[in-house]
């Protein structure tokens, strides 16, 4: 059911940013900075998107020395499949801060 | 109005201590910012997504915008999510019914009872501030079935409180302030202070404060028609010669000041059995 629900404005807009290269892994505090979504946004819009399963994640494999591996993000097959299917036309992206 | 002012003091103090032994235990951290992230991903109820804040925080240098990213992650453990109701969350509900059931037969039904505006917008803000909680908790003020459990036992020790001042020869009335304004605190604090961790002492305490004064309101109103009965005399202060329903404005002067008052005693047990150490929440 949640499949057929509709996405926020900000889901939308981070799905469009990952469908740019949807091999790549992002980080969610450079995709916040790109979309201008702020962290206490995009953390549940990130946190929804991975429960529909629209979004993989991952760590870091080898992380900057001293600091702790971070989160990454990419679409999944289904994930791109609902971007395919034109769900998000008619919604609008966020303009960066 | 002196009365007022030594209550409005000890308040103040409880708090001031329980503010002190909070600050004490707070998780450390490189600078603000990771010590308010740290707190906040403590409260969160998904781990592996309080990590990614974490380590993300790590990768920002500015110092401002630590701060702006910091208190984003702090309000997703603070936005209320909606999600299936908890037993605690329904008894909480209960008890806002039945606190509405009992105002407002007091109100209609019993002589002497007149909120008036003030008293009627206290009453309501504070049975919708219990709603909220019980319907909507934030991710940080989780559920904790213990409190049940010591709001039943404060709903029950009220009304043993109550008997046992009515057979009494001594101290009527002043068994009651003395129960609610000793015996319960200290019973918060102990609670607070039986918790494994900071967060969760917190969490139990918020949630017994909460459904506690609840009970106290439903309870000692039932018990007050009782008393009047007996003895002629109002149940908090044991004052003779007014009408049963002047009860009403006490209890809900009692709903606004006891959370303040057992909260403060709460947090200082839940603070005061966690020492300072890399993250008291966890």
């Amino acid at each position: 059911m949640a499949r057929t629900r509709r996405l926020s404005a900000q889901a939308t807009a981070v799905m469009l940013a990952l469908a740019d290269d949807p091999s790549a892994w992002r980080y969610g505090y450079d995709l916040s900075r790109q979309l201008g979504i702020k962290a206490g946004t995009m953390y549940p819009v990130l946190m929804r998107l991975s429960e529909r399963g629209w979004l993989e994640t991952s760590w870091e494999a080898e992380p900057a020395p001293g600091r702790p591996p971070r989160h990454l993000y990419r679409l999944t097959a289904d994930g791109l499949a609902w971007l395919r299917a034109g769900a998000p036309a008619t919604a609008p992206r966020p303009q960066p801060a | 109005m002196t009365g007022f002012l030594i209550v409005l003091l000890a308040i103040a103090s409880a708090w001031s201590v329980a503010a002190w032994l909070v600050w004490r235990a707070r998780p450390s951290g490189r600078d603000g910012a990771a010590r308010l992230l740290s707190t906040a991903v403590a409260a969160l109820d998904r781990p592996e997504w309080g990590r990614a804040m974490t380590a993300e925080l790590a990768s920002v240098e500015d110092p401002r915008e630590r701060w702006r990213f910091a208190a984003g992650c702090a309000l997703v453990a603070l936005t209320p999510r909606p999600g299936r109701p908890t037993a605690v969350g329904v008894a909480a509900v209960a008890a806002v019914a039945g606190c509405v059931a009992l105002a407002a037969h007091f109100e209609l039904e019993q002589p002497g009872a007149r909120l008036g505006p003030v008293g009627t917008a206290l009453l309501v803000a504070v049975l919708a501030g219990s709603l909220w909680l019980a319907l909507c908790p934030p991710p940080a003020l989780a559920a904790r079935g213990l409190a049940v459990g010591v709001a039943l036992l404060v709903g029950a020790g009220l009304v043993g409180a109550s008997r046992l001042a009515l057979t009494s020869e001594f101290g009527l009335g002043s068994g009651i302030f003395f129960y609610l304004f000793l015996a319960c605190p200290l019973l918060l604090a102990a609670v607070g202070a039986a918790s494994r961790s900071l967060l969760a002492g917190v969490q139990t305490v918020v949630w017994a404060t909460v459904l506690g004064t609840l009970t106290v309101f439903c309870v000692g109103l039932a018990e007050a028609l009782h008393w009047h009965d007996a003895t002629g005399l109002l149940i908090f202060d044991g004052e003779g010669g007014r009408p049963v329903g002047t009860n009403l404005p006490d209890f809900v002067t009692g709903l606004f000041v006891l959370p303040l008052w057992w909260l403060a005693f709460g947090l200082i047990g839940a603070a005061a059995r966690n020492r300072p150490r890399a993250d008291p929440f966890v």
